[in-house]
């Protein structure tokens, strides 16, 4: 059990290589009254093609499988998980992005038993013909809410507009018709890959101790086999697949994302190459920036204006999106700032205001045991350490923030996509 | 969770929740009014224009990079009802003193920050609202109400809440109408400021690790030159029970169809059942071990949705479920048996399971600084401010019978039902 200290931050944290195959994060909390704990896999929608490194060939599912498996999981041969919690008190969730399928819950008592079936649920399935038949229809019902839901449909869409090939373009809960391809057979082969503890990780956070942590741990886990998987996405060209997209739906205020199709270096992004992207984002786009004010002030964004640089398994993209009446124009004001920017450079004074403004949102960060213990998931399965960050904004240069702005945000990448009412 | 309260002038009161175990610090003003049709999108118009500028900071860019200095401190400004009154928010989420890295008081800073938005905002030569300024905070404000509307769950909610209130305070949107907000003018936003100042009922929230007296003397000194003029807000008009069943359908272009229902609930919002009304409602439709996720959704299938929320302050509960048009009629007829179900006392395991989910639900309120103030502020339009604490001990005290007693008090008042265009073909 490794003890990581931020003197900083004032926290610390337990790692640990559980003898399962499992790595367990633990950060007690004084004075807090409840836990927090997320058990996720790096499997999301977009691990549609994989080669496990026992076998010789690669298996290709249908889309949306791993959010099928997410829900298929909370069932059993007798009660089924949300049942049992309901005897502890705990409130449960669990999610499925891209790249990560997560299960947590949330407690104030009874913390033990509550872990002892989070681990006992996900490491046991149990799907037949009939129940896999049954969840396809509610399944079905959660797609086709999702297609009256404006911000969504706009990221997706634009998705589709910036990718070609690689699966991050699919729908993370697939459509009605992969779905009706799924079988019981098909998800214990998802499962029995991408569920293998070596390829998990557990984070608690709260009024909780490691000690108790592993006692569970030990009392639930199995050794897993040691097993490698292999993914692949189709080859991804550089180019973009279309430059716009309008989807009309009964609304009032028209929603748009307009993104930048990025050059993914690696298959991953690390940690310095985030900070310093997120950094450039709120010089340019971010709420003291000249272009946030300017657009605010001309009538062509409101406060739910965002931006996000979007990242994950061999795909990369800075994302703008918000409500206008006119999203062509914001995109043009975005491209003209970008040009200013790089042509110009960055004002020392700006970048250190935003330095200090960012350096401070990421130790609040370490208020909620939630965003703490999805922290825990996103530093793991991203290669870097937790505390890792805070130390970046400390020591980036308005050097390394140039050097970066001049490799990104290429007007010929980009692409705009529009939900609104029809005219 | 501790507090103290101390009253700064009449209808004025500071709550500080001292606490030293988080990052930040909370500090809101609230301010809640009676909601009224002619003021509404003036108020919401006041509390946006507060938030934007002020005479110390007379452009966004200021304002937005001294919240930048403050090492990222964060400012929202809020409309939200709660039972008949208005209620708009002012806050700044702030990093703790502790993380300094020079000698300032942050949380002090964001206070005094706070009171120049509040008290000393850019007017003209006139003493009006500058008229740009206005111009510019009705687009806003128009961008809300149209953009409530993109999200289909809160667009039906609201009809339905139009027909079921119509002669009633509570059918009034929190931000008006788009008709009133085109029609207000910059004379009109200035009444709402003195009115927020001088008629509402006002809480100021401090939850953090900080200096209280300096902040109540900061704060009373501010308020010394207001001229108050505070009357305690009328009660919500309350409804018993209902005689007829208000149906209504809309047809839309929307993929998913929605259904809503609302109860009249006979119970005032003071009545010592209340917290057993909450425990009934959880077990109708709260958790996944209710009624109607349990039998409505998992069972039969027939919504991909079914949930129930109770409004202590109307006297109301209000279902909502996704559900396609075909199923709707079943689906309305099968909610109204699970409740027959809980009046027949057939809800054993339920109970215990909600008196352990609530439970864990509130105690978990002490563990985020932003939810210990939403917990004090939802309660501005009540005389006693109660603590996580006082309400874990209620819910532990709620019997059987008495959440037998609150099934029989319901009396379905509304049933609204959105559907697809397609359906109809």
């Amino acid at each position: 059990m490794k003890e990581i200290k931020s003197l900083e931050l004032n926290e610390k944290y337990y790692e640990i290589d559980h003898k399962s195959g499992l790595k367990i994060y633990v950060m007690p909390k004084e004075n807090y009254s409840s836990a927090y704990a997320v058990f996720g896999t790096q499997y999301g929608s977009i691990d549609t093609k994989f080669k496990r490194s026992d076998s010789d060939s690669f298996t290709a599912v249908p889309e949306g499988i791993a959010h099928f498996l997410e829900h298929k999981l909370f069932e059993s041969e007798d009660l089924d998980a949300f049942a049992r919690y309901a005897k502890t008190g705990a409130s449960a969730n669990a999610y499925t992005s891209f790249d990560r399928t997560c299960y947590l819950f949330q407690c104030s008592d009874n913390f033990k038993d509550s872990l002892e079936i989070l681990l006992d649920f996900v490491t046991h399935p149990y799907f037949t013909k009939e129940t896999v038949e049954k969840e396809q229809g509610i399944i079905g019902q959660e797609i086709t809410m999702y297609y009256d839901v404006p911000g969504w449909m706009s990221t997706f869409n634009l998705l589709k507009l910036l990718y070609v090939n690689h699966p991050v373009r699919i729908d993370i809960a697939g459509t009605v018709e992969s779905i009706a391809q799924i079988t019981d057979k098909l998800l214990y082969d998802c499962y029995n890959t991408f569920y293998n503890l070596n390829n998990m990780a557990l984070a608690v956070v709260g009024n909780v101790t490691p000690e108790e942590v592993i006692s569970v741990c030990d009392k639930m886990l199995e050794t897993a086999p040691l097993l490698e998987i292999e993914r692949s996405f189709e080859d991804e060209p550089r180019e973009i697949a279309g430059k716009f997209t309008e989807y009309n739906l009964a609304m009032s205020m028209p929603v748009f994302s307009f993104g930048y199709k990025e050059k993914c270096q690696s298959p991953k992004q690390d940690i310095k190459t985030i900070v310093q992207t997120n950094i450039i984002l709120e010089i340019l786009a971010g709420e003291s920036s000249d272009l946030y004010n300017s657009l605010f002030e001309k009538g062509l964004i409101n406060s739910s204006f965002s931006k996000e640089y979007f990242i994950g398994n061999g795909y990369e993209a800075i994302i703008f999106d918000g409500e206008s009446e006119n999203p062509q124009a914001v995109c043009e004001e975005i491209k003209r700032e970008i040009a200013r920017f790089k042509e110009n450079g960055i004002d020392e004074e700006i970048f250190e205001a935003v330095r200090r403004s960012l350096y401070g949102r990421e130790i609040m960060e370490y208020n909620d045991i939630d965003s703490i213990a999805n922290g825990f998931m996103s530093s793991h399965f991203g290669g870097y350490s937790l505390f890792e960050s805070l130390e970046i904004y400390k020591t980036v240069t308005k050097e390394d923030i140039e050097k970066r702005l001049s490799e990104i945000l290429d007007e010929q990448y980009c692409a705009l996509s529009v939900v609104k009412s029809k005219e | 969770m501790e507090f103290v309260k101390s009253e700064i002038t009449d209808g004025v009161d500071l709550i500080a929740v001292p606490v030293d175990r988080f990052k930040t610090n909370e500090i809101a003003f609230t301010f809640a009014l009676p909601l009224k049709n002619e003021a509404a999108s003036a108020n919401a118009l006041a509390i946006g224009l507060l938030s934007r500028k002020s005479k110390d900071y007379p452009d966004m860019k200021s304002l937005n990079r001294k919240l930048a200095s403050l090492y990222g401190a964060t400012l929202a400004a809020t409309v939200s009802k709660t039972g008949e009154a208005q209620i708009m928010k002012l806050g700044i989420t702030a990093l703790d003193d502790m993380f300094s890295l020079d000698s300032d008081s942050i949380v002090f800073e964001c206070v005094r920050l706070l009171t120049s938005l509040i008290f000393n905002p850019k007017l003209d030569n006139d003493g009006n609202f500058c008229d740009d300024d206005v111009l510019s905070e009705k687009r806003i404000l128009a961008e809300k109400i149209s953009s409530e509307e993109n999200e289909k769950r809160t667009y039906v909610l609201r009809k339905a809440e139009e027909l079921m209130f119509k002669e009633e305070p509570y059918a009034i949107n929190k931000y008006g109408t788009l008709t009133q907000v085109e029609s207000l003018s910059a004379a009109d936003a200035v009444s709402a400021w003195r009115r927020l100042l001088e008629n509402a009922k006002i809480m100021i929230t401090v939850v953090g690790n900080t200096d209280y007296d300096s902040i109540l003397n900061h704060l009373k000194n501010a308020f010394s030159s207001v001229d108050r003029n505070y009357k305690a807000l009328p009660e919500p008009v309350f409804i018993s029970k209902c005689d007829s069943v208000k149906q209504e359908l809309e047809r839309i272009e929307v993929k998913q169809g929605k259904l809503v229902l609302g109860f009249r609930v006979n119970l005032k919002s003071n009545d010592s059942l209340t917290p057993a009304m909450r425990s009934f409602c959880d077990i109708f439709g709260g958790g996944p071990y209710s009624k109607l996720f349990a039998n409505v959704r998992e069972k039969m299938s027939l919504c991909y949705y079914c949930s129930a929320r109770y409004t202590r302050l109307k006297s109301c509960i209000m279902i909502q479920c996704g559900c396609n048009e075909e199923n709707m009629d079943k689906a309305v007829s099968e909610i109204l048996n699970q409740l027959e179900d809980i009046k027949n006392g057939n809800f054993d395991e339920e109970l215990e399971s909600s008196k352990l989910g609530l439970r864990d639900a509130i105690l978990s309120v002490n563990d985020a600084p932003e939810i210990i103030e939403n917990w004090c502020s939802n309660q501005i339009t009540d005389e006693i401010l109660k603590t996580p604490e006082m309400s874990v001990a209620e819910n532990d005290a709620v019997t059987k019978e008495q959440v037998q007693q609150c099934a029989k008090l319901l009396t379905l008042d509304t049933v609204y039902k959105l559907v697809s265009l397609e359906e109809a073909e």
